[in-house]
This record gives structure tokens, C-alpha cells and sequence, in this order.
């Protein structure tokens, strides 16, 4: 089958450093036909470096020939235009997470997918993951029963020296709260995302605090969220990006159940733990198992691709990925107003059945 | 020291060990011990010390001269801080779990009668006693700067690992709050706890001073875990970052049987047994702390029935519509 021809419609961090290097492993799958940004310069580097057309407008970048697909790399305040205008296209979509920066953004991405009968997918990259992949196929085989509790506690570090255009600067959009609300939606959506994932339930409320650490910031660099489930369950996170200069980022992942636990503990080099009925086991070599690896998201590219070609339902549906902008907009809500928040759920089904991805 | 227990909680036990091990300090005797409340089953180291049972505790004040509070807080709060505020008013030596009382009046008062009667109280804290946490406590009030967030986790297993009573929910709770509070110093002005009761709590909260605390407890470890439970406190500060994981030192024996933990064996609890027979000072005694953590216990307690956050006074938090983001924090 031929490669999926694709734009790429974003040419900043993720892209380069994920999106880009998953396109180059996967030479049968994708072919990269032409890179838009509205930075000028940053597209034409990139199309520079890649060998295909470079253009600061949307509408030539869909437009070239041959291309069935579009990779949406762009800040979320920006996802809503490029979809709508790619779906019109009948062009199939993967787009970044978070979704969208609105309910109404993500909503109207969701009708237009439907109404131009293409694939809308939105790279929930932690799915992926080998980590977490593992961690799923235990709950789904029942290995710790019934889940209770989710926690993943995140940790980064703020940069040696704030450089203008660093994340979280004033000057960049992740530190600018015309754009962006901080952390909740810049590296929590993550989390909120996984939650769900993992609980398989109905989120009912979230309550957050959150606060700007960084001098002259704007935006909130920091939240602690807590997400009920209909069901009783809870997942929780601190989100934090405000650890000192050098530290290594981290994860630390528990997942309680009523039959055992889950664990991945990065900074304990605990990568994957198991204690159940029957027994403990501990994969202490596991390190493939880390965050921040191109296999990642060469499985969601691959994943995308076989969707569009093989009609497989698509493993990270947008209506889950709405329920992930869902709670992170409700956590943000509640930073705010120092109350618990309703989720809003999206009353529409998926024509998109969504599964499990193997 | 003539003493007197009440109760069957986690204090009598460890009191129990030393005497019968010799290591009481010199003079120490046991003259009673009183029931929790009707119909207790006697506990057997109160038949190996061969002690004359009371039915009324507060009988047992008069023939002693420090008495010992080994009463869960829940169900027996109001015993337990009864016994506490009538061994004070009586210039008895106290020694009980931390905190005090389950209101912060209350605490006041065991206070200020212990103020003028000269009663010399420790309260237990057993996990702000563990070597690792004093030591990185103390490295996060001297080294971190500005406190930004507090992470702390009390992780417990499902069944009660060994022959000592386990500690009620709502203690073990009370005891991760404790270094919580002493690090922070400052109340909490709102939080939000949700969780299924008894077994878990989730809480999230603000200090006065902006500081976000978060808090995990729960009874969820599996016993394959091999643990007898779980503590962390992570916090971070402008400065730098402290990681205080007290049980991650230990031995571990992983098999096709499980995994065996031979932790490293701290005794926190027979210290402050040790520390409080012989008079001398409590290293982490601070009652101050123990007056931030019976507010937090509270706001915990009210925020999971409301289903909402609570300021300090138990009532839910008014929402603040169409707030801006949250102010900055900095110097």
C-alpha cells in the first residue's frame, strides 16, 4: 500500500522533536509532501531539511498534491482552524493534543470530522507508550481487579537561565495567558487523559490548585487536580514544572486496585511493578519503558495510518479526547473560582467507534 | 515513673516491651491499666504484666504519675481528650498520639492546663520521627527557600501486617499531616478531600501563605507488597527539591513467593515510650504543628462529606466566578 501522504501543519518543538523523527522511521506508512507555519522561517527550515515544499499558508499546505492527511503540530489555540480547514478537504487528521482550547473548538473538530466522513485522531502520546501499554493490558486482564485510584505525579525542571522563547516565558505562548491556561492543558492534559484510560469510568468533578512559580510569570507553571469518577474512583496528579535547574524530569505512576497495584517510579528506577494475588514482580531493566521515546509516537503514527487504510477504529477517539480538554478545562475552572467543578461531557456519540489499540 | 495506661491502641504495647525487656529507665512501673470503653478485650501484655484492670480510667489518675492515652481518635475522641485535659489539670506527664484533640479549643485547653500545672505532655508522631524525615525536614526549612508545594503519601497495606494494633484511618491520616504541618507552619485557608471512607483520602489545599499541599492516604497495599506501609514527603521549594522516603531503605527480597521487605529498623515509637519515661526533651515535640493538622483533620473530615472544598471553619468555600488566573507567587 502506498504511503499515506501527509501535510505538516506546525513546525515547532513537537514537531521537531517527535512528529518529524516518527515520520523519517516510518518511510512505507507516511511521506511528508509539504510543512506550514506561520512562522515563515521555521517552515522553510524545516521543508529545507526535509526536501518538500514550505509555505507560512494553510491553505497551499493542504492543497498539495498528493496529500491525503494532515499532522497538526500547532499550539491548540490554533487546532480548530487547521482541522476544520483540513476535514473540509476531506483530508484525515492527526492533531496534537490537548484537542482543542475550548469544549466549542473541540466540538465543532469533532462535527466537521463527521460531516466530511474523515479520521480525526488526537495524539494522546502516553497511549502509546510502552510503559503504559503494559500497565492497561494488566487492568484489562483483571490483573489487580476492580481500579481504584490512579496517581501520576509529574516533574520537570525550569531552565538554567529563563532564555526568551523558553516554555513558560512571557514571550513564548505557553506563557502567555492570552493562549494558554499553564499546565493543566500544556503537559497535564496528559494525566487527565490517562485517568479516564485507566478508570474507565465517568469523570464527575475536578478540584486544582495551582499557582505561577516562576518570577514575572503569567501563566500557572504548577497544579495539583484531583478528578472524581462516577464510580467512585479518583485520579490525582501534581503537575510541576518548577523543580530546580538539572533535575531530571520524572514520573512517578501508582495504580491501585481492589486485587493489587501497579508502579512505576522513575526516580526510585522502579520502572515497572506489579503486586497482586498471586505475587510481586518488579522489571527493574525496563528502561525502555521510559517516557520521552520516539517509539511512542511512531506507534501513534502507525496506529493513525492503519486506521485511515484498514478502517480500524481509531485507538484515541476525539470524543476521549474531548473528556481529556473536558477535565482539564474543569480543573482550570476550579484553580480559579477555589471550588469543585462539574465535567462537561460531550452528549454526542462517536460515528468513529473507538477500541482498544493492540 | 508510676504510670497508667487506658486503652488498646500502638503506644501500651511498645511501653509493655521495654519494661518486660528491662530497658524502662530505672523507677518506671506500671500500675494500671483501664479499658477504652465496655466490654474491651484485655489486651495480653497487660496479663504478662500482671496489671490490675480499672473500670473507670480516670480512676487510675490518682495512683499515677503520667498517664497514657492509648485511645484511637476515632471513635474515641472525647475520651481520649477528657483523659488528656484531666492528667494536665492534675500536673500528670502525658503521652498520647498525636494530635491532641479533635478540635483546636480543645487543644487550647489541654494546653494551658498543662501550662499551670506543669504537666510535661509528648505526643507521638511516628513518622515525623523517623531519622530521614527529622533530616530532610530539617534541610527543607534551612536549604529550599520559598516552600512552593508539598507532596505527601501514607500508603498502608490492606491487612494489618504484624501482632500490634494498626492504627484507625483517621490517625494514620493525622499522622502524615503532622510533618506536613511542622514543615509548613502556616494553616491551610481551603481544601478539598474526596475518597472512599475509611480507606482512602485524596486531598488538595492551599496555605495561607500560597503554598499547594497535596495528600494521598490509603489502605490499598496488596499484602505481596511485603510492606508494613508507606510514607513520602516530596516538597518542593524555589531553591531546590527534598524527596524524604523513610521506608526506601531496607532490604529486599524479591522471589517467586513475592517480596519480602526487611526495612530498616527505626523505632519511633518505643523513642518517644523512652524519651517520655526519663523526662527527657522530645526532639519533634511541637504542639504548634499539632494545631495545624486538628484544623486540616477536620477540613478533611468536613470536605469529604460537603463533596466541596472548606475554609478552616468546616464551611464550603465560596466559589469565586469569572476569576482571573491565579495571582502570582514570588518574592
Amino acid at each position: 500500500m502506498k504511503p499515506l501522504g501527509v501535510a505538516l501543519i506546525g513546525c515547532g518543538g513537537i514537531a521537531k522533536s517527535a512528529h518529524l523523527p516518527a515520520l523519517a522511521q516510518l518511510p512505507d506508512e507516511l511521506r511528508l509532501l509539504s510543512v506550514m507555519d506561520v512562522n515563515r522561517a521555521a517552515a522553510e527550515s524545516t521543508g529545507q531539511a526535509f526536501g518538500v515544499p514550505a509555505t507560512a499558508r494553510l491553505e497551499e499546505a493542504l492543497d498539495t498534491p498528493g496529500v491525503e492527511a494532515a499532522i497538526v503540530t500547532s499550539p491548540e489555540f490554533w487546532h480548530r482552524e487547521a482541522v476544520l480547514a483540513a476535514a473540509d478537504r476531506g483530508l484525515h487528521i492527526l492533531c496534537e493534543k490537548p484537542m482543542a482550547s475550548s469544549l466549542e473548538d473541540a466540538d465543532a473538530m469533532i462535527a466537521a470530522a463527521r460531516e466530511h466522513s474523515v479520521y480525526l485522531m488526537i495524539g494522546h502520546s502516553r497511549r502509546f507508550t510502552g510503559r503504559y501499554r503494559v500497565l492497561r493490558e494488566a487492568v484489562l486482564r483483571g490483573d489487580i481487579g476492580e481500579v481504584r485510584t490512579v496517581r501520576e505525579n509529574e516533574r520537570r525542571s525550569r531552565p538554567a537561565a529563563p532564555a526568551t522563547g523558553s516554555y513558560w516565558s512571557p514571550t513564548h505562548w505557553t506563557g502567555d495567558p492570552a493562549h494558554s491556561v499553564g499546565a493543566i492543558l500544556t503537559n497535564g492534559i496528559h494525566e487527565a487523559d490517562l485517568f479516564t484510560w485507566f478508570l474507565r469510568d465517568v469523570p464527575v468533578s475536578v478540584y486544582a490548585e495551582s499557582r505561577v512559580t516562576r518570577a514575572g510569570g503569567r501563566v500557572p507553571d504548577f497544579i495539583s487536580f484531583t478528578v472524581t469518577y462516577r464510580n467512585g474512583g479518583i485520579g490525582s496528579s501534581e503537575v510541576n514544572n518548577a523543580l530546580p535547574p538539572g533535575y531530571p524530569g520524572f514520573h512517578a505512576f501508582e495504580l491501585f486496585g481492589t486485587d493489587g497495584m501497579l508502579s512505576a517510579r522513575d526516580s526510585e528506577m522502579r520502572m515497572l511493578e506489579f503486586f497482586g494475588a498471586d505475587g510481586a514482580m518488579r522489571d527493574p531493566a525496563a528502561y525502555h519503558h521510559l517516557l520521552h521515546v520516539e517509539e511512542a509516537y511512531v506507534e501513534e503514527h502507525r496506529a493513525f495510518v492503519r486506521s485511515v487504510r484498514e478502517g480500524v477504529p481509531l485507538p484515541v477517539p476525539p470524543e476521549e479526547a474531548r473528556l481529556a480538554l473536558a477535565i482539564g478545562l474543569a480543573a482550570d475552572a476550579s484553580a480559579r473560582s477555589g471550588q469543585a467543578e462539574p465535567v462537561s461531557l460531550a452528549p454526542a456519540k462517536s460515528v468513529h467507534e473507538g477500541g482498544d489499540h493492540r | 515513673m508510676k504510670v497508667a495506661i487506658v486503652g488498646s491502641g500502638r503506644i501500651g504495647p511498645r511501653l509493655a516491651c521495654l519494661v518486660t525487656a528491662g530497658e524502662a529507665p530505672a523507677g518506671t512501673e506500671v500500675v494500671g491499666w483501664a479499658p477504652s470503653g465496655a466490654a474491651q478485650t484485655v489486651p495480653a501484655w497487660v496479663g504478662t504484666l500482671a496489671l490490675p484492670i480499672a473500670n473507670d480510667p480516670f480512676a487510675l489518675l490518682a495512683g499515677a504519675d503520667g498517664i497514657v492515652v492509648d485511645l484511637a481518635a476515632d471513635p474515641h475522641w472525647h475520651q481520649r481528650e477528657g483523659l488528656s485535659e484531666a492528667a494536665c489539670e492534675g500536673g500528670k506527664a502525658l503521652l498520647v498520639d498525636a494530635p491532641l484533640a479533635d478540635f483546636a479549643q480543645v487543644h487550647d485547653r489541654i494546653r494551658v492546663a498543662a501550662s499551670r500545672s506543669g504537666s510535661r505532655i509528648l505526643s507521638v508522631r511516628p513518622i515525623r520521627q523517623r531519622l530521614a524525615m527529622r533530616t530532610g525536614l530539617g534541610i527543607a526549612l534551612s536549604d529550599l527557600g520559598e516552600v512552593l508545594a508539598v507532596y505527601g503519601s501514607l500508603h498502608l497495606p490492606v491487612r494489618d501486617p504484624g501482632p500490634d494494633p494498626a492504627p484507625s484511618f483517621e490517625q494514620s491520616l493525622a499522622d502524615l499531616l503532622d510533618p506536613v504541618a511542622a514543615l509548613l507552619r502556616s494553616p491551610l485557608v481551603r481544601l478539598y478531600a474526596a475518597g472512599q471512607a475509611g480507606v482512602a483520602v485524596h486531598a488538595v489545599g492551599r496555605t495561607e501563605g500560597g503554598v499547594v499541599v497535596t495528600l494521598d492516604v490509603n489502605r490499598f497495599l496488596p499484602p505481596s507488597c511485603g510492606s508494613d506501609g508507606e510514607a513520602l514527603l516530596e516538597i518542593t521549594g524555589q531553591d531546590g527539591f527534598v524527596r524524604i522516603a523513610p521506608d526506601a531503605a531496607d532490604v529486599t527480597v524479591a522471589g517467586p513467593a513475592g517480596v519480602r521487605r526487611i526495612p530498616w529498623r527505626e523505632d519511633p515509637l518505643g523513642d518517644a515510650v523512652r524519651a517520655w519515661l526519663s523526662g527527657a526533651a522530645d526532639p519533634v515535640s511541637d504542639l504548634d504543628a499539632d494545631r495545624h493538622a486538628i484544623t486540616a483533620l477536620r477540613m478533611v473530615k468536613r470536605s469529604r462529606a460537603l463533596g466541596k472544598a472548606v475554609g478552616p471553619d468546616g464551611n464550603p468555600v465560596a466559589s469565586v466566578a469569572g476569576a482571573g488566573s491565579p495571582s502570582p507567587a514570588g518574592p
